[in-house]
């Protein structure tokens, strides 16, 4: 069981990390929230709330990270795209080249404690 | 009760209960917020059979209870300014003019606040001492003034007097009122900047999103070109004082 700051923590981080990946979905091609959402959730641990995605999406787009259109859809009303730009590419290459040291330094330092 | 109005009666139920925990959020991100959610749902609901009432509370449960979405989104929104952070910048602008004191006061607004980074506090702080009225200060100390020496008894028609100029009116007509306009512009700008910063938010660590450091390309292009032009109005200065002496 996680206790407050670490809840507190892993929530940040999370919400750090996710924008990125949405980046990262993003980045083969355009879609819409519930495609994010839904592709999102299907990772363990990621999204414990598929809301919670909505307003990360908004951030990413007041950051000009990602931008929007409206399509129509076949299978209901029309449907919100969002779209990685450039900001949005070089933010994810940045990233990605910084986590992976990231990640790997963190889980070198876990298991010398095991 | 129908299926149907069973499944609307649920659905309506949560929006409201969601518009309800995002009453303390900016309206116009809480009624986007809403849009989001509601097309969500439908979506969520075209893989429904019509009336399955244990699906569409397992859709909303994946959603989120409103509760936990409205948190979300509060901790997601930009940090709002304290109210010293938005009067700082027009106090350091032109607070000199109530007696001085409105501009001491934005100066510990300033130095005291998080948002400022240290070369923000200086500017704010050296360009200009007192804000607008600094302005007059600088004019009054570069206006033209002509210093005379010698002996001019009375009666005589030739005098011996040595006269030399100094001030803003011996440069080129060009130069000077360049020199007005930077000497003017420059306190605007810098309260321009602050404010600037003030509405973009620096990711530091007095942010609580520290894990987002990363800042737009669209930004950090605006950021260089700010610091260029501010670095060109004190080289510009630097060059003019020397010019008058």
């Amino acid at each position: 069981m996680v206790v407050g700051g670490t809840e507190k923590l892993l929530a940040q981080m999370r919400r750090g990390a996710i924008e990125y990946c949405v980046l990262a979905l993003l980045q083969s091609e355009d879609r819409y929230g519930f495609e994010i959402t839904r592709q999102l959730s299907e990772a363990d641990g990621l999204v414990t709330s598929e809301g919670t995605v909505y307003p990360l999406l908004t951030r990413l787009r007041n950051d000009g990270l990602v931008d929007t259109y409206w399509q129509e859809s076949t299978e209901g009303p029309p449907r919100r795209y969002y779209r990685i730009t450039t900001s949005g590419k070089r933010a994810l290459k940045s990233f990605i080249d910084q986590w992976a040291r990231f990640r790997d330094s963190v889980d070198d330092i876990l298991s010398r404690g095991k | 009760m129908s299926e149907h109005m069973m499944s609307d009666r649920i659905i309506e139920e949560y929006l409201g209960a969601l518009r309800d925990a995002l009453r303390t959020v900016n309206p116009s991100s809480a009624k986007e917020f809403v849009a989001e959610i509601e097309q969500h749902i439908s979506e969520g609901r075209t893989s429904l059979e019509p009336g399955d009432e244990v699906g569409l509370r397992n859709l909303l449960e994946r959603i989120g209870s409103p509760t936990t979405l409205a948190n979300e989104l509060k901790e997601t929104e930009p940090r709002t300014a304290s109210g010293m952070d938005r009067v700082t910048p027009w106090l350091i602008l032109a607070g000199g003019f109530a007696f001085g004191f409105g501009w001491l006061i934005g100066l510990y607004g300033l130095w005291s606040s998080k948002t400022w980074r240290i070369w923000d506090k200086l500017l704010g702080t050296f360009i200009w001492p007192g804000g607008l009225l600094g302005t007059f200060y600088f004019f009054g100390a570069i206006s033209s003034s002509t210093v005379c020496s010698g002996v001019q008894n009375a009666g005589q028609t030739a005098s011996t007097l040595t006269c030399v100029h100094h001030g803003i009116a011996t440069l080129p007509r060009g130069l000077q009122f360049l020199a007005g306009f930077v000497i003017v512009a420059a306190p605007i700008f810098t309260s321009f900047r602050l404010g600037s910063v003030l509405s973009r938010g620096y990711a530091d660590a007095s942010n609580p999103r520290g894990i987002r450091v990363v800042r737009s390309g669209r930004s950090r292009t605006r950021t260089r070109v700010v610091w260029i032009i501010e670095g060109l109005m004190v080289l510009f200065f630097a060059i003019f004082v020397l010019t008058l002496h």
